[in-house]
């Protein structure tokens, strides 16, 4: 136990991106720290998608365990935090649904996504607690609707059509609203995006 | 609509086109043509990662949810690291009767919906939800009464902790919090109980992860007077002290039926 204690203590205070270059560098304590770091949030969103907390300790598992194994996060696509976040919501979708077809979101736009490097971001600097005031500050500024249009969006998964049968609204409705929506937030929150 | 998107021409439109593609609303058609504007704009590339980050950042809209420390040993176990040390060192004794052990997992499945229920807050069903909220809570209060296990609430102005107990061997406790605000040097977080026949009871102190969390097994170092009952349960922030006894405001409280 001292042994892994004295490993962990200098990794304890390291950034996102040294603790993923440590992972790399086949120092797999980084990993406990990250955990610690994110598990209550990958948690939240895994018991918020799966609704059952035996699938969610499951699902998260797996997250971590992908993230340990170093083979798939691309700091150039963005934080750990977001990495984290947009595996849990695919692997739970994976769960949730067979055909993942019907999810064009997050598929489409990847292959785009090389090139420039990415800057680490204002928002990489707060606390947990920060991070969640200014995301719920940001998410209080969006009506009620646009809130909802998101939420079935990103937590259940559903495309655009579906979520148009489920509200009863017509589709170019759901279009305009989730589309504004996402920008309304981006701007909340673009100062400490970039 | 955007004042700072950085392009050239139709920023509002381009923005949306891009929130459109994140969002799979795009016609494949557009899609595509969206795709061959991408290879050649670096501009509109960057600021598809900032929509996409945006969304990323959705879960921090919910209530932070402490995973069960079972969890962590076997995230920890499967990339072969065992026993590795915990972010907060609680300064409680150890726990390590194997009833005690199996009552704890037990409870920490229910512990995590309990937490998620008692910290429901997120966005659409905040006030809809409020009623049933509470019915949520008593349902589960109920539940965990039927084998004897009580739940507890401690609420102040910052932060939210549950208290899990059996009524019969309540020496023993199970303490989950969130969001308590960051102690000042030399501070713990003590938990206190006091019985119907006035005695106040030292639990246990912790103390917090950078977040404001905790989780705690306690056991309380003296045994309570036969036939006494619990009444109240509250949490100071106080430098630890001998003899025991609870110093200052406290930071949360609940009463116990």
């Amino acid at each position: 136990m001292l042994g892994s204690m004295s490993d962990a203590a200098p990794l304890a205070s390291s950034s996102d991106a040294e603790l993923i270059e440590a992972l790399q560098a086949r120092q797999p304590m980084a990993l406990s720290v990250l955990y610690d770091r994110y598990a209550s949030l990958v948690y939240g969103l895994a018991l918020k998608m799966m609704a059952n907390v035996s699938d969610a300790e499951d699902l998260v598992q797996e997250v971590f365990v992908t993230l340990g194994q170093g083979a798939s996060y691309d700091a150039r696509r963005g934080s750990v935090s977001s990495f984290l976040c947009a595996l849990t919501r695919a692997r739970a979708l994976e769960r949730l649904r067979a055909q993942e077809s019907q999810h064009p979101f997050w598929k489409s736009w990847q292959p785009t996504c090389s090139g420039e490097s990415v800057r680490a971001a204002p928002f990489e600097q707060l606390s947990m607690e920060e991070r969640r005031q200014v995301v719920r500050a940001a998410l209080s500024q969006l009506s009620d609707n646009q809130r909802q249009l998101l939420e079935l969006l990103y937590y259940q998964g559903l495309t655009q059509a579906e979520v148009a049968r489920h509200l009863r609204i017509p589709l170019a409705t759901v279009k305009s609203r989730s589309r504004q929506a996402l920008c309304q937030l981006r701007n909340s929150l673009q100062t400490l995006l970039r | 609509m955007s004042e700072s998107a950085g392009y050239p021409l139709g920023e509002g439109q381009a923005e949306e086109d891009l929130a459109g593609y994140l969002l799979g609303d795009l016609l494949p058609e557009e899609a595509h043509a969206l795709e061959e504007r991408l290879q050649q704009a670096p501009q509109l590339v960057a600021e598809l990662h900032t929509l996409q980050e945006t969304l990323e950042l959705l879960p921090y809209g919910l209530p932070g949810v402490i995973p069960p420390a079972t969890l962590r040993d076997r995230v920890l176990a499967a990339v072969g690291l065992a026993g590795a040390p915990l972010p907060l060192q609680s300064v409680l004794p150890v726990l390590s009767a194997s009833r005690f052990q199996a009552w704890w997992r037990w409870l920490a499945g229910l512990l995590a919906v309990a937490l998620v229920l008692l910290a429901l807050d997120n966005w659409r069903l905040r006030q809809a939800l409020q009623l049933a909220q509470l019915e949520s809570v008593r349902e589960l209060a109920n539940l965990l009464q039927q084998p004897g296990a009580r739940l507890v609430n401690l609420q102040g102005e910052v932060g939210v902790a549950n208290l899990l107990f059996q009524d019969e061997e309540w020496q023993e406790v199970v303490l989950a919090a969130t969001d308590l605000p960051p102690l000042s040097a030399g501070e713990h977080y003590h938990l206190w109980l006091r019985l119907d026949n006035g005695d106040i009871l030292y639990c246990g102190d912790f103390l917090v992860d950078a977040y404001g969390g905790a989780m705690a097994a306690m056991r309380l170092p003296r045994t309570p007077a036969s036939g006494t009952r619990a009444q109240e349960a509250w949490i100071t922030a106080q430098a630890p002290s001998s003899p025991r006894e609870p110093r200052g405001k406290p930071i949360l409280m609940g009463r116990i039926q």
